[in-house]
């Protein structure tokens, strides 16, 4: 998913406005990191890298250096589903099926929220934790690393 | 063919990354969780995370491996050594999703990975084997029956066996029992399949080994024989090309059975016949085919000229060799040490950290093959390779001295590594003379002479 100049101004007017720390996003191409320093609002810190690097990047003094958080916690308590196997990211259980779940979807912690096609297995990725899903992170029908974040979720209580 | 996935990690995935490149192909490396940022994934043209650290759930996945190919749009598979190269279910599995794999048919790899089977099939072409059973031994007692009849000392033997797993020296019949359960346990927690079958054990011998290629077209030929008798505990740590110990006539011998071997197998691409010699009484034996390119494979390249992994991709595109046997020349000589992450000092336990100091050795003649720079961590989870020093020179006397001053000017901290270890082995009289055998360091370097 392409993100232009608009958008990441849209975020950081978001993130700015909104009582986050910090904010964390991931696509297919890059990261982008929002973080508030105390200083004054509306100055965040945007770094981008890490070409296709999930979110699993852990800089083990070798790795290139790209910060990323861990894959179970997103940040500001957004929980992210990663892919528990490289595949193909499918949103629906079909073509032409309705989508396991949309941005507001309520969902319990065993619910599917997509599907890891690896070999023709469909493996059904669970959204772990009881919440609304924030972000679909990956297109429909692409290939996804291990490790990868595929939704975030909000959770609730 | 026009994009390969490589399918493996360290310094080979660097290797055939460089090959492809050479080739004008596209790659795509595979990374576990341990491995991201490492080299070969730098180098590649696209990277994709297949597992975690844990081997058996990234780098031995065939489905996460075949899925990352497809996905990523390749159209044929490099193994490399170790992990799948061997595993008749990767090069299957390719061909099911339309994928080129880099080595053997199926059928060959499965021939030649039964280690009784392979012996069966050699027996027939008239090639020898070391004497021993013929079919896998059931329990000590069919052990002892077939000890009868021969000398001692005895080695029980895994059937799927490798690296010297699964393997054991059996002195008298009252060792049998001891050693045929441990054996046969950890065969089958190595291998999955405890099947052991005994040979006579051959104290004072040489491990060579032949270089073989083979096309679709039918032409099947040698690349020459290495010496690769330097092991401890049947792994491999220096080897030469050519074996100076051979006759003229013994080493004929050799590269004909092994093009034999192939040519009758149906072999295709690049393989190794394995063999133990006897020089002094003029004998070899059949030991085992390996069904990829072998570590040690840049001292066949350094004293051929010919880049045996672009040929591996040329053969598998379906190329006819652009070499006759004729064209095969061996010149000067070539000795490739194996640096290891390792601490001789202390029974060569494995030691993984980060490089704090790396410095490769340069100049004629040198050539190193590594996945390594200043700053890695050495990652604990893989095998303890950082990097291959290859030497060659025109004859091999002049290559020990390169290689003396290459190890001298290599410099590694921040983990022990085997490099005083190769310098020790350099200037050793015997070494130096070329007379040794595949026990012969751990004889001259037992456990107390390495502190």
């Amino acid at each position: 998913m392409p993100i232009e100049r608009e958008d990441l101004k849209e975020l950081l007017e978001a993130v700015a406005a909104s009582g986050m720390e910090e904010f964390v996003l991931e696509t297919a191409e890059l990261t982008v990191r929002l973080r508030k320093e105390a200083v004054p609002p509306g100055d965040g810190t945007v770094a981008a890298g890490g070409g296709s690097r999930p979110a699993t990047e852990r800089d083990r003094g070798t790795a290139r250096p790209v910060a990323a958080p861990p894959p179970e916690r997103a940040t500001d308590g957004l929980v992210a589903v990663t892919a528990p196997m490289i595949g193909t990211f499918y949103r629906a259980p079909a073509p032409g099926a309705a989508p396991f779940v949309e941005i507001g979807t309520e969902v319990a912690p065993d619910d599917t929220v997509c599907i890891v096609e690896v070999m023709k297995l469909m493996n059904g990725v669970r959204a772990g934790c009881r919440g609304r899903v924030a972000k679909i992170c990956v297109e429909n029908a692409t290939l996804v690393e291990y490790g990868q974040t595929l939704v975030l979720i909000e959770p609730m209580p | 063919m026009n994009r390969v996935l490589v399918a493996n990690r360290g310094e080979i995935a660097v290797r055939v990354i460089r090959a492809c490149k050479s080739l004008g192909l596209e790659t795509v490396a595979v990374f576990s969780e341990a491995d991201r940022g490492s080299l070969h994934a730098r180098l590649a043209d696209r990277a994709l995370c297949i597992g975690p650290a844990r081997a058996a759930e990234s780098y031995l996945d065939v489905n996460a491996v075949v899925t990352a190919a497809k996905g990523s749009g390749c159209d044929a598979v490099h193994p490399g050594y170790g992990f799948l190269a061997e595993n008749p279910i990767l090069a299957e599995t390719c061909l099911g999703h339309g994928l080129t794999f880099v080595g053997p048919s199926a059928e060959v790899i499965r021939l030649m990975g039964d280690k009784v089977a392979a012996r069966r099939f050699v027996t027939k072409l008239g090639v020898p084997v070391v004497s021993g059973s013929e079919e896998p031994m059931q329990s000590a007692g069919e052990v002892m029956a077939v000890a009868a009849g021969t000398e001692y000392p005895l080695l029980l033997k895994a059937a799927a066996g490798g690296g010297g797993r699964g393997m054991r020296v059996v002195r008298s019949a009252a060792e049998i029992p001891a050693a045929f359960e441990q054996a046969r346990a950890e065969a089958q927690a190595a291998f999955g399949d405890g099947r052991l079958y005994v040979e006579r054990y051959l104290a004072r011998v040489r491990h060579v080994e032949v270089q073989v290629l083979a096309d679709d077209h039918g032409a099947c030929l040698h690349l020459g024989e290495r010496d690769c008798s330097l092991q401890r505990r049947h792994q491999k740590l220096l080897e030469e090309a050519p074996c100076e110990a051979l006759s003229e006539t013994l080493r004929r011998e050799i590269l004909e059975a092994a093009t034999a071997i192939a040519r009758e197998a149906g072999y295709r691409n690049a393989g190794t016949v394995e063999f133990l010699v006897d020089p002094d009484r003029g004998r070899y034996y059949f030991l085992e085919m390996n069904t990829r390119i072998q570590v040690e494979h840049p001292v066949t390249e350094m004293v051929t000229g010919l880049d045996l992994v672009a040929a591996q991709l040329r053969i598998a595109a379906g190329e006819p060799l652009a070499v006759r046997q004729s064209d095969v020349r061996v010149r000067g000589h070539a000795i490739e040490c194996r640096i290891n992450a390792e601490a001789p000092e202390a029974d060569f336990r494995p030691s993984p950290g980060t490089l704090s100091a790396w410095r490769m050795p340069e100049g004629e003649g040198i050539r190193v093959d590594t996945h390594c720079y200043l700053g890695y961590a050495v990652p604990p989870f893989y095998d303890s390779l950082l990097a291959k020093l290859i030497v060659s020179a025109p004859g091999r006397a002049e290559a020990l001295g390169r290689l003396r001053r290459a190890l001298d000017t290599f410099v590694a901290q921040g983990v022990s590594t085997t490099i005083p270890f190769h310098r020790r082995i350099v200037d050793d009289p015997a070494f130096v003379a070329g007379d040794v055998h595949t026990r012969w360091i751990e004889d001259t370097f037992g456990r107390a002479t390495l502190r």
